[in-house]
C-alpha cells in the first residue's frame, strides 16, 4: 500500500515532523520519520470529521497528533469513522444536497414563521392561567402611569354612561366578567385590550369618537347618506363610496338606530326621522348642546363608534392577541439570537431588520383578526361596522402622520384597507339587516 | 507531504522590543536557542493567513442550517463544530494550521443552558417584573463562571502544531472583573467603562497559556482611554453639526419641503455612529493584539478602520440583499482580512515551545471533559 504523507506533533513540543503513513490488512497504523516508526492499532485512533478540503487529524492514544491533508486515504483507514459526519460532508459535496438544503432551509424558515411560531404561540397562550394574564395586564397599568398616562379627566357621568353601554355590550361574551374598562388620559386617541381582559381607552380617544365624522372633509362618507352635506370628498372615498351599499347602509342605521332607542336614549329620533344626514345632524346638535365644542358629547352615534373601539379590543382579548405577540416575539428573538449567533461580523442591523418585520407581520395579522372579529360582533349587537370605519377615518383626520409614526396605527394594516373592508362589511351587513 | 516549518522558524534570539512576560507568571523554560548571542536579528515575521473560500463555506453553511433547522436546533451544536474546524484548520501561520478538537455534547448542553436562561428572561421581561429581576439576579450571578467555563473549555480544545492553548480559571478574578466592577458605573458617572473594557482584556489575555507559556497583556488603561476619549470627540463632534444644521431642517418641514431634511439628518446620523463604531472597534482590535505576548513571542495587527467600515458595510448590505444567504461570504470575507492584517513576530524558534508538565496537564484534566464543560457562544 503506498504511503500518505503526514504531519507529526509529539503533544510535547511544537515541533513539526515530516512523516510517512500506510495501514497494512491488520489494522495497524505504521508512521514512519527519518529516524523512528512506530505502529498504532487504527481502533485506538480519534479521527476528526471530514469538513470541506481542511486537513484531518488523527489523535493517539497518548495525545500526539497526525495532520493528514489526503481526505480520502483516511476515510479509507476508517470507513465506519464518524458515519453521520461523513454522510452530512456527502450532502455538503453535491450541489444537488446543496440546493436541497436551502429549499428545505428557505421553507423552514417561512414554515417556522407563519405557522410554527404562530400555532405554538396560540396553543401555550390558551394555557396561561387567567391570574397570571391579569397579573401581566394589572402590572402594564401600573406602568402606563410612567408612560404619560394620567387619571381620566372625562366627567363621571360620561364615564359611568360608557361603563354601562361597555357592561351591556360584554354581557353577551362567554365570559363577562372577565372585563374591565379602563378610561386613562393620554396625549393621544388610543385604545388597547391588556391581558386578562383589561380594556383601556384613553380620553382622547372618547372625545374622537365623539366628534361628528360628517364635519370633516375625509371622514366625510361615514354614512354614505350625507354625501350632500360634504362635498370634500378624496378620491379613494369616493371609490368606496361607489363599490358600498349606499341604500341598505343607511337602512341599517336607521334600523339599528330603532332597536337601540333606549340605550343612549338621546336625539335617536331625530336620527331616524332625519336619515338624511344622520351623523352631521345628531352630532352637531349634541354639540352645540354640550357646549365645548369637541369634549364630551353623548349620543347614538357615539356610543356606536365607541363599541366599536370595544369591539376590536374585545376581539383581542378573545383571540389572546397580546399573550400570542408577546410569546411570538419572544420566539423571533430567540430564533434569530440561535441561529444567528454565530453571526459575530455582522452587524445588529441584520437580526434588527427581519425581527422588526416579524413582529409587525404578526400585529398585522391579528388587528385584521380583531377587526373581522369586532365586524362580525357589532352586527350582532345591531350596529354597522361602518362605526368602526368611521373611528378609523377620525384618528386619521386627527394626525395625518399617526400612519407613518409610533401610536396606535403603527404596526396596524393600512387605514386605507381597513376602512374598506369595514365598509364591505357594513354593505354586508346592511344587506342582511333588511332581509 | 504536507508543508512544515522547520525551515522558516530559523530565525531565533530573544528581541529587546518583545515584551516580558509580567513578573507573576512562572518563568518559561529557556528556550533551547537563547544561546545565540550576538547581534540582536530582528524576530522573524510569520503573517497569518486564512484559506477559506465562501463557495466552499457556503455549502457547509446550508447544510448545517437545514439539518439545524429539521432538528429542531440540535444539531445546531454539531454545526458549530464542523464551522469551528472549517475555520481553525483555514487559519495558519508559520504553514501550520489551527486546530480545533471539542465535542458537540459539551456545546450543545451549554447552548441548552444559555437559550432556556434566555428564554426565560425573555418572557419574564413580559409577564412578570418580580421574576425578570430574579432572573436578571441569577444571570448576573452566573455568567462570571459561565464565562470561565467557556473560556476554558475553547481554550483546551484550540490547539496548533499539536500544543493546546489553556484557561486558567480565576473566579475570583472573573467576578470583580465581569460583575462588580459595574457598581463603579454610577460612581463614575460611566467614565470608568474603558477601564473596565481594558481590565476585561487583561483578565482574558493573561490567564491564557500556549504549552508552557503565559500570554501578557502590556497595554495601559490610559491607551484604553485615549481611543475611548477620541470617539467620545468624534460623537460630540456630531451633536456639535446637527445642532448647527437642526433649524435648517425644521424651517425646510415647516416650509413644506417635508421630512426629507429629517431623514437626511438622520441617515447622516447613522453613518456617523457607523465610522465612531468601526473606529472604535478597529483600534481597540489593534491595541490589543499588538500588546499580546508571550515570551520570545509578539503579535502586530493592523486593522484600518477605513478597509473595516467597507466590509462591515458591504457585509450588512449584502446580507441583507441577499436575505441572509451570504452570511457566509460575510463571515469569510472578515475572516480573511483579520488574518491578512495579522502577523506572528517570532524570536524564539517556533519548534521549541514545549507542553505543559504531564502532572500538570492531568491535574487541569486537559483531556477530560468535565461536567461543566461547556461553550455558550459568548
Amino acid at each position: 500500500m503506498s504511503a500518505v504523507a503526514a504531519t507529526f506533533f509529539d503533544g510535547r513540543s511544537s515541533r513539526a515532523q515530516a512523516v510517512q503513513l500506510s495501514v497494512a490488512g491488520d489494522f495497524v497504523l505504521t508512521i514512519r520519520a527519518a529516524d523512528w516508526e512506530r505502529s498504532e492499532s487504527l481502533a485506538s485512533v480519534r479521527v476528526t470529521p471530514r469538513v470541506a478540503g481542511i486537513h484531518r487529524t488523527l489523535v493517539l492514544p497518548d495525545g500526539s497528533q497526525l495532520q493528514v491533508e489526503d481526505n480520502d486515504a483516511v476515510d479509507a483507514w476508517f470507513p465506519d469513522h464518524n458515519r453521520g459526519a461523513a454522510w452530512v460532508d456527502r450532502l455538503e459535496r453535491h450541489s444537488l444536497a446543496v440546493a436541497a438544503s436551502l429549499l428545505v432551509t428557505v421553507l423552514g424558515i417561512v414554515g417556522v414563521i407563519f405557522y410554527g411560531i404562530p400555532y405554538a404561540a396560540e396553543k401555550i397562550a390558551t394555557h396561561i392561567p387567567d391570574s397570571v394574564a391579569r397579573e401581566m395586564g394589572q402590572q402594564t397599568v401600573t406602568l402606563l402611569g410612567r408612560f404619560g398616562f394620567d387619571k381620566s379627566e372625562l366627567p363621571k357621568k360620561r364615564r359611568d354612561e360608557l361603563q354601562a353601554v361597555f357592561k351591556k355590550y360584554v354581557a353577551d361574551l362567554p365570559d363577562p366578567a372577565h372585563y374591565e374598562l379602563h378610561f386613562l388620559d393620554a396625549k393621544m386617541p388610543n385604545a388597547f385590550a391588556l391581558p386578562g381582559g383589561i380594556i383601556v381607552v384613553t380620553d382622547e380617544m372618547v372625545r374622537l369618537v365623539a366628534t361628528a365624522p360628517a364635519n370633516k372633509s375625509n371622514a366625510a362618507v361615514t354614512n354614505d347618506a350625507d354625501g350632500g352635506v360634504t362635498v370634500h370628498f378624496k378620491t379613494q372615498d369616493a371609490a368606496t363610496k361607489g363599490s358600498g351599499n349606499a341604500e341598505d347602509e343607511n337602512d341599517s342605521e336607521d334600523d339599528e338606530d330603532g332597536d337601540d332607542a333606549d340605550d343612549a336614549g338621546n336625539v335617536v329620533d331625530h336620527a331616524k326621522a332625519d336619515g338624511k344626514d344622520d351623523a352631521a345632524t345628531v352630532d352637531g346638535k349634541i354639540t352645540k348642546d354640550e357646549s365645548q365644542g369637541s369634549d364630551v358629547v353623548t349620543d347614538q352615534a357615539a356610543n356606536e363608534r365607541f363599541l366599536a373601539v370595544i369591539a376590536h379590543e374585545v376581539g383581542h382579548e378573545e383571540h389572546r392577541h397580546v399573550l400570542r405577540s408577546v410569546l411570538q416575539n419572544s420566539a423571533v428573538v430567540l430564533a434569530s439570537a440561535y441561529f444567528t449567533g454565530d453571526v459575530s461580523s455582522a452587524s445588529a442591523l441584520v437580526v434588527s431588520v427581519p425581527t422588526f418585520l416579524l413582529n409587525n407581520h404578526y400585529s398585522r395579522a391579528f388587528e385584521e383578526d380583531a377587526d373581522t372579529y369586532a365586524f362580525a360582533s357589532l352586527a350582532a349587537h345591531h350596529i354597522s361596522p361602518g362605526r368602526f370605519a368611521e373611528v378609523l377615518e377620525l384618528m386619521q383626520k386627527a394626525d395625518p402622520h399617526v400612519r407613518r409614526e409610533a401610536g396606535y396605527l403603527s404596526t396596524h394594516p393600512l387605514s386605507v384597507d381597513r376602512i374598506m373592508s369595514a365598509r364591505a362589511a357594513a354593505a354586508r351587513f346592511g344587506s342582511n339587516e333588511t332581509r | 507531504m504536507t508543508e512544515t516549518t522547520a525551515t522558516d522558524a530559523s530565525e531565533t534570539a530573544p528581541s529587546a522590543d518583545v515584551p516580558a512576560p509580567s513578573a507573576d507568571a512562572p518563568a518559561p523554560p529557556p528556550p533551547a536557542s537563547e544561546a545565540a548571542p550576538d547581534p540582536v536579528p530582528p524576530p522573524a515575521e510569520h503573517p497569518f493567513e486564512f484559506r477559506g473560500n465562501e463557495r466552499e463555506y457556503f455549502r457547509i453553511w446550508i447544510v448545517n442550517l437545514a439539518l439545524t433547522i429539521v432538528t429542531f436546533g440540535i444539531w445546531s451544536a454539531w454545526a458549530k463544530v464542523r464551522t469551528e474546524r472549517y475555520f481553525y484548520a483555514n487559519t495558519r501561520v508559520a504553514a501550520t494550521p489551527f486546530e480545533y478538537l471539542a465535542r458537540p455534547l459539551p456545546i450543545l448542553k451549554g447552548r441548552l443552558i444559555a437559550f432556556t436562561l434566555l428564554t426565560s428572561y425573555i418572557l419574564a421581561s413580559r409577564f412578570s417584573i418580580k421574576l425578570q429581576l430574579a432572573l436578571l439576579v441569577m444571570i448576573g450571578l452566573l455568567s462570571p463562571w459561565l464565562i470561565v467555563r467557556t473560556l476554558m473549555f475553547r481554550a483546551r480544545y484550540s490547539s496548533w502544531r499539536g500544543l493546546n492553548f489553556r484557561f486558567v480559571p480565576d473566579y475570583g478574578g472573573a467576578y470583580k472583573y465581569f460583575l462588580l466592577i459595574y457598581l463603579l458605573f454610577p460612581l463614575t458617572l460611566g467614565f470608568i467603562f474603558p477601564y473596565v473594557k481594558w481590565r476585561q482584556k487583561k483578565f482574558l489575555i493573561e490567564h491564557h497559556r500556549f504549552g508552557r507559556r503565559d500570554f501578557d497583556f502590556s497595554a495601559t488603561a490610559s491607551e484604553f482611554y485615549v481611543i475611548y476619549f477620541i470617539a467620545i470627540g468624534m460623537v460630540i463632534a456630531l451633536w456639535i453639526a446637527f445642532a448647527a444644521i437642526l433649524p435648517m431642517i425644521t424651517s425646510g418641514i415647516q416650509h413644506g419641503s417635508g421630512m426629507t431634511g429629517l431623514y437626511a439628518m438622520l441617515a447622516v446620523a447613522y453613518a456617523g455612529y457607523f465610522v465612531i463604531f468601526v473606529y472604535l472597534a478597529s483600534r481597540v482590535l489593534n491595541l490589543s493584539y499588538n500588546h499580546t505576548a508571550m515570551s520570545g513571542f509578539a503579535l502586530r495587527s493592523t486593522v484600518r478602520a477605513r478597509d473595516l467600515m467597507r466590509l462591515y458595510f458591504f457585509n450588512t448590505l449584502g446580507i441583507l440583499l441577499s436575505l441572509g444567504m451570504l452570511i457566509p461570504w460575510a463571515m469569510i470575507r472578515m475572516a480573511r482580512y483579520r488574518a491578512s492584517r495579522l502577523v506572528l513576530l517570532a524570536s524564539d524558534d517556533l519548534d521549541t515551545l514545549e507542553a505543559e508538565a504531564q502532572g500538570e496537564v492531568s491535574a487541569v484534566g486537559a483531556e477530560i471533559d468535565h461536567a461543566f464543560d461547556m461553550d455558550i457562544g459568548l
